[in-house]
């Protein structure tokens, strides 16, 4: 059952991902969708399913930009790994908390995407006070999109008899 | 148990350092996957929204939709008009070319297709994705198009659908020639504009692309057009790409700096053109 909640939010995830419009008032920033999602199974389930899911979200926000595959999936393993190690002493059933992580890891995301791309590439994909937007907006959408993906996440694994929580 | 814990890590970075070095072949078809899994959705998703926004407008006042249909009636009659005398000339045109000896102007070979989904997932690029893909004929670097002018560039090409980097995403470049005395340029991107109107369905607006290496002792006016040179071969010449709105030096002192407006629409784009070769149609 796991694994068919997990295809469902990651499929749904991407395609509503792809489909919201970029703020251009935010440096073109998009709801973190999947990375809430890789968030939600960091702090509930256990650390291998979130390490799975991590990296599937990962290569699947890759596949539909042009970033290399597998560097949003390094990314978002790097910060489940360390969500896991640490969530114990967060307060992993408050929305709150949930908000910030999403936020703080939207924007750490967005730095370490730019730094991979500035690496790669011969000259800047973007000026500095773009990314630095850019990261203002996905710290933004972020905060809104995590606790949101969390509620959504919690209320189906419920009402399917899955209570995340129990399963660490 | 420790030994377990390491031999863990040892597995999860061995995965990393060959999912980032896979070769381009395998990781454009794991794209391709991924790509083609959701096509059909956001292809449905976005036919239901523009269905949707184009809804109120057909549903609005009768009074005003009869005064329209009367009016694109005699729109339409005055075209057939504009039609029928462009055919004398373009025969005559032909004829002309013949004596000279002149070989016809090539036409595009080109593939119509729809846009399935704006944006890249991720924000960083600013891409169309098509629902036209190697199976039609798309390959990668092919020129995109609508009659207005220049779209971008396919980059990402599977079976079945293919991705489009607009000519406004900051990383795009291509050479250009200034219509009235033929100088060159470079011209990139120029982003989005921060204030544009946006919303599902709908773009960012793109701001003004720039043109740079423009020689310093030409003297180019506003409103000029810009198109294709043809260099670089991607992009055949002559095809439009936007109009000057002011010309600068730039900050060397040696070239001139150009800013166009976009002559293609890009933020409302539904249907696009792929030029699949430059051979008849």
């Amino acid at each position: 059952m796991t694994a068919a909640i997990m295809i469902v939010f990651l499929l749904g995830g991407a395609l509503l991902q792809s489909l919201i419009p970029a703020a251009a008032g935010l440096g073109l920033s998009k709801p973190p969708i999947l990375l809430a999602v890789a968030l939600y199974f960091s702090l509930v389930h256990s650390r291998g399913v979130a390490v799975i899911v991590a990296i599937l979200a990962g290569i699947i926000q890759d596949s539909m930009s042009l970033f290399p595959v597998g560097t949003s999936a390094l990314c978002f393993v790097v910060f489940t790994l360390v969500i896991a190690e640490w969530r114990e002493t967060l307060f992993r059933d408050s929305l709150f908390t949930v908000a910030i992580l999403g936020a703080v890891l939207s924007a750490l995301t967005t730095l370490a995407l730019s730094l991979i791309l500035s690496l790669n590439a011969a000259e800047a994909i973007a000026p500095n006070w773009w990314v630095a937007l850019k990261m203002g907006g996905n710290a933004v959408l972020g905060l809104a999109t995590a606790p949101l993906v969390w509620w959504v996440a919690s209320s189906l694994e419920h009402h399917v008899g899955l209570t995340g929580g129990e399963e660490r | 148990m420790r030994d377990r814990n390491y031999l863990l890590w040892v597995a999860l970075a061995t995965f990393f350092l060959v999912l980032l070095n896979l070769p381009s072949s395998v990781s454009s078809s794991l794209r391709g996957f991924f790509r083609e899994s959701m096509a059909s959705y956001q292809g449905a998703v976005t036919r239901t929204l523009s269905r949707f926004q184009r809804g109120p407008a057909l549903a609005g006042n009768p009074e005003e939709v009869a005064r329209d249909r009367d009016r694109l009636t005699l729109e339409v009659a005055a075209l057939r008009l504009r039609v029928r005398e462009q055919e004398v000339a373009l025969r005559e045109n032909v004829e002309l070319r013949n004596l000279l000896g002149y070989r016809a102007r090539l036409a595009f070979k080109t593939v119509a297709c729809e846009v399935i989904a704006r944006d890249d997932g991720s924000g960083w690029w600013q891409i169309l994705r098509l629902d036209k893909g190697r199976e039609d004929g798309v390959l990668e670097g092919m020129p995109v198009i609508t009659p207005e002018g220049v779209v971008g560039r396919t980059i990402e090409v599977s079976s079945q659908t293919c991705d489009v980097l607009l000519i406004s995403d900051r990383s795009f470049k291509t050479s250009v020639r200034f219509e009235q005395d033929g100088s060159y340029g470079i011209l990139h991107g120029g982003g989005v504009s921060l204030n544009g109107v946006h919303g599902v369905g709908v773009l960012c607006l793109p701001s003004l692309y720039r043109v740079d290496y423009v020689r310093k002792d030409l003297e180019i006016k506003t409103g000029e057009w810009v198109m294709t040179s043809g260099l670089g071969g991607v992009f055949p010449a002559g095809l439009m790409v936007g109009r000057v709105v002011r010309m600068r030096p730039d900050e060397s002192g040696l070239y001139q700096q150009a800013e166009i407006a976009p002559a293609a629409d890009l933020a409302r784009l539904q249907r696009v053109l792929v030029i699949v070769s430059e051979g008849r149609q």
